[in-house]
């Protein structure tokens, strides 16, 4: 005498279904994919090395170079092609780091609450007293120029805005009914804490650090651009952008790194509102299925 | 023994901007082992806040909650000890009160882990084994909470409170989200579980008719206290305390004649700022002086009921507050 | 000639798995200054029915049939002219008041706004229409409520404002869709209270849309029981409740506690869940969780004809098999 119909299936994922309703997300995945690729690739891809000063400086964009050449006589595709190694895989290690040391922190404060919460926020709001690009200006001032010490001031101002959006989340997963539940049977608060509490703070944390890649890479870009990051000769994208605007009649040195920029800053944008889109328990996709 | 006593709860909250607001203001309540308590009351009235006093979810700001005797302690950052385990709690939204992203089975499991009572080998087949005792097939372990309806939601949560092998389960609402077919089939199942495993129910629920159908003894809430309570058939014959004639007034019959129900006047008192005397004597119908300045205590009266009213002395016979109005001398 | 026609009316939703019908053909007429009851469990179709007759569906839904209300056909009616009518002469009471009304403007003026719009009224005397409907709904205080905002008041007497502004341009009909069941009992049954009243009083006629068969026999006049986006059962409030003909109505009444039945009786659930819409079985769509079915049942959809004093959508009659 009881409701027996069974479980229903959870949909499979179908992309050409997936295109329709979510538009971005398969535009912004395709773009960012692309530029991983390229990133693995880059010695097949690139035509020429990209540090080969063999070319007459500054030529136009032609068939042979199809980014034209920099002030040096390097091919100015192969440069923006070898700089996706540097920026994409140092921010997506910079978000990891800084994700990880933001939900560390966020779900201390937020779990165990009290003295320790408001220790940890304070220094958190400390963070935010300073605009970010400041604050990386001045780490990496501090630490000497240089990509590895860029990176670091990135994490040093990216963690703390983990931890206060993973604080709230668990504060509010924290007092769900469910998590109360789990503890009412028993299970020791760091174990709720593990089990029950942060698999429901994944998703956000997910859509902020896809946002967050996108902001890594202007803000790598950036100390690159005033000189506190990647050093010459290397090839990056902030960089090449920095040395074009020192030579702005031959416009192809820097347009082409920062529409490089530009294309995979959107990309992950696209990817992170999609997413948020999906994971978000109030967007109508989630109720329609509850409703059903 | 009873298995559950609550004893001169008091708990508050911390109100917005300040101040304090006085939820239940000094319960009292107790749940034999297989028996059934109704607890009744308009929202606001505290029913909540009690509850999860009751299981130590909240810490009363005085007064004590008794579990088979033993004091029960709120709950800490350590794990609850194991003797309150069997002291359960099912909320009334199964929506929120099951984990989005662990299978079912698993988190029936929890207070199997916790408990240690099954060996490690056959939890999952004592898993099974709880999941039909609710209704349910025993493949809803291997699925997640979404993939069920309400009612099912409803009947799994109570699997799993059942895992702590309780002696008494405190539920809070657990009918309120449900449509009519899937509520008594799920009130008919509380009542199989209660004789079957002599299990102590406290029942919260703002339904008075299915409190009257499943319930052995009722208590009527009113702005944080008890009003009255007794065993179901007779308060609901004879209301002792104008509230709870109210309350059962306000109920409507469906069966096609037209019954328009009666309306309290008035709404609840802000629990912040309570009236004096009796709590009630705003919207009380038989209002006198004495009501406006002393509050009523609740006393026992024949027949094994209480009731907190002026109209009915300390061992009074059993008899409506109209009639009494009528035929007693009031002291006035 | 009766205030509401409803003919052949049928509703379909679009969904990700293409159009869904949510309601089958419904017929039902209401009266000048009747409660019409439609009851039925959550996806019955029975809000969606009515949603339709505001044009307040979702995008892309089809509608068809015809709906007449006085002289006006409501499903052939231009979006704008239809929001005219709709706002003068038909209002709408939901379940929850907060969502109604808005958070951030005083109740005096989201009545008064209402009244300028539609009668054309001065503010003056906008002001003073609102004071009235405030009065007529039993807002004590009704001056200093006009002033206040929707936070500022309980579950009850939201409802009753957002019951005054529906009814502020004094509309023919009133839908109220389960405008009790976010409330207490106590507060019920003043609602219910109030609307037999202005019923009585205003010769308003009230489509009362819920699942709780309590409610519908204190208010009703008559009853639509519906199944699966069909009416199954229709008749006077009296003669469909006390005596159910349809094993769904009997199915329905048979779980419900009375609060002065037996004690001792086991409720009778259903068994099995509603059909979800998009998943209507063959025949009867109610007969997978029907006592009486039979081998018909499975293939022929029952009319909906007349049988005595109701209209009933069973061949079977389980009144006459006891």
């Amino acid at each position: 005498m009881s409701e027996l119909a069974l479980p229903r299936r959870a949909p499979r994922f179908h992309w050409l279904k997936a295109s329709r309703r979510q538009p971005l997300a398969v535009i912004g995945a395709t773009i960012a994919l692309t530029w991983i690729v390229i990133a693995v690739f880059a010695p097949l891809i690139a035509p020429y090395g990209s540090l080969a000063q063999t070319f007459t400086p500054a030529q136009s964009p032609s068939l042979h170079h199809l980014f034209g050449t920099d002030e040096l006589g390097r091919d100015v595709l192969s440069r923006v092609i070898y700089g996706s190694r540097v920026s994409i895989p140092i921010a997506l290690l910079l978000v990891a780091l800084a994700s990880s040391i933001g939900c560390v922190v966020g779900a201390i404060a937020g779990y165990f609450r009290g003295l320790v919460d408001g220790a940890l926020m304070r220094a958190v709001d400390l963070f935010f007293a300073f605009p970010p690009i400041i604050l990386a200006m001045v780490v990496a001032a501090v630490l000497g120029r240089g990509l590895q010490n860029a990176a670091l001031a990135i994490v040093v101002v990216a963690w703390p805005s983990y931890a206060r959006v993973v604080r709230g989340l668990v504060l509010s997963v924290g007092d769900s009914e469910f998590v109360q539940s789990a503890r009412l049977m028993g299970t020791p608060a760091r174990r709720a804490l593990f089990r029950d509490v942060l698999p429901n703070v994944a998703g956000p944390v997910i859509v902020l650090a896809t946002l967050d890649l996108a902001n890594a890479i202007l803000l790598l870009s950036g100390l690159s651009f005033l000189g506190l990051g990647a050093q010459p000769p290397q090839a990056e994208w902030g960089s090449m952008v920095a040395d074009g605007t020192q030579y702005f009649q031959w416009w192809w040195m820097g347009t082409f790194p920062g529409l490089a920029i530009f294309t995979v800053v959107l990309a992950f944008n696209f990817l992170g509102d999609s997413l948020r889109d999906v994971l978000d328990p109030r967007t109508a996709w989630r109720s329609s299925e509850e409703q059903a | 023994m009873s298995a559950l006593e609550v004893r001169d709860v008091v708990v508050d909250y911390e109100a917005r901007g300040g101040g304090r607001v006085r939820a239940v203001a000094g319960a009292c309540l107790t749940v034999e082992p297989g028996q059934i308590v109704g607890l009744v009351g308009e929202s606001g009235c505290g029913k909540s806040s009690l509850a999860r006093a009751a299981v130590g979810l909240v810490a009363p700001t005085a007064g004590s909650v008794f579990f088979e005797g033993a004091p029960v302690s709120p709950l800490t950052r350590r794990a609850r000890p194991r003797e309150l385990i069997r002291l359960q709690l099912v909320f009334q939204n199964p929506y929120s009160s099951l984990n989005p992203r662990r299978k079912v089975g698993s988190q029936l499991g929890d207070a199997l882990d916790a408990l240690d009572l099954v060996p490690r080998r056959g939890r999952s087949a004592r898993v099974r084994e709880l999941i039909e005792l609710v209704g349910l097939p025993a493949t809803a372990a291997d699925g997640y909470p979404h993939e069920f309806s309400g009612g099912q939601r409803q009947r799994i949560a109570i699997a799993r409170s059942l895992a702590a092998n309780p002696s008494v389960i405190v539920l809070d609402e657990p009918l309120a989200s449900l449509d009519a077919s899937a509520q008594a089939q799920l009130a008919n199942l509380l009542v199989d579980l209660s004789r079957d495993l002599d299990l102590g129910l406290l029942l919260i629920s703002h339904d008075l008719a299915i409190v009257r159908h499943i319930a052995d003894a009722v208590s009527v809430m009113y702005l944080g206290l008890m009003v009255e309570t007794g065993p179901t058939l007779p308060l609901w014959q004879v209301p002792l305390h104008p509230y709870s004639e109210a309350l059962i007034g306000s109920v409507p019959h469906p069966d096609g004649t037209g019954f328009l129900p009666e309306a309290l006047p008035g709404e609840v008192p802000d629990p912040a700022n309570p009236p004096s005397g009796c709590r009630f004597h705003p919207r009380c119908p038989y209002v006198f002086d004495r009501c406006r300045t002393d509050d009523p205590p609740l006393v026992p009266l024949q027949d094994g009921r209480t009731a907190a009213c002026w109209l009915q002395p300390q061992g009074a016979p059993v008899a409506l507050p109209g009639d009494r109005v009528k035929g007693v001398n009031l002291p006035r | 000639m009766s205030l509401l026609e409803v003919e052949g009316l049928r509703v379909r939703l679009p969904t990700t798995r293409g159009l869904v019908t949510v309601v089958d053909g419904v017929d039902y007429a209401v009266e000048h200054g009747e409660v019409f009851g439609v009851a039925g469990e959550s996806g019955s179709g029975k809000t969606m029915s009515m949603l339709s007759l505001l044009g307040l569906l979702p995008d892309g839904a089809v509608v068809e049939g015809s709906v007449r209300f006085g002289e006006h056909d409501l499903l052939r009616m231009p979006r704008r002219r239809l929001r005219e009518v709709a706002g003068r002469e038909l209002a709408m009471v939901f379940q929850d008041p907060l969502t109604s009304l808005h958070p951030m403007l005083s109740i005096g003026r989201q009545l008064t706004e209402h009244v300028r719009l539609h009668l054309g009224l001065g503010r003056r005397d906008a002001e003073r229409h609102a004071l009235a409907s405030l009065t007529d709904v039993r807002i004590p205080d009704p001056a200093s409520a006009l002033r206040a905002f929707p936070h500022q008041f309980s579950g009850g007497m939201r409802q009753r404002i957002a019951i005054a502004i529906a009814l502020a341009c004094r509309p023919k009909l009133l839908i109220a869709d389960e405008p009790t069941t976010a409330l207490d009992v106590t507060v019920q049954a003043g609602i219910l209270r109030l609307l037999d009243r202005l019923r009585r009083e205003n010769d308003l006629s009230v489509v009362l849309i819920t699942h709780d068969l309590g409610v519908m026999s204190a208010i009703a006049d008559r009853v639509s029981i519906f199944y699966a986006g069909k009416v199954v059962e229709a008749g006077s409030c009296e003669a469909v409740l006390s005596t159910p003909r349809h094993p769904y109505t009997r199915a329905l009444l048979d779980a419900l506690p009375h609060p002065e039945g037996l004690q001792d009786k086991p409720l009778v659930a259903i068994a099995g869940a509603p059909p979800s819409p998009g998943a209507i079985p063959s025949g009867c769509s109610f007969h997978p969780r029907c006592a009486y079915a039979q081998e018909s049942c499975l293939h022929h959809v029952p009319p909906l004809v007349a049988m005595g004093d109701r209209l009933l959508a069973c061949p079977i009659d389980p009144l006459v098999e006891r």
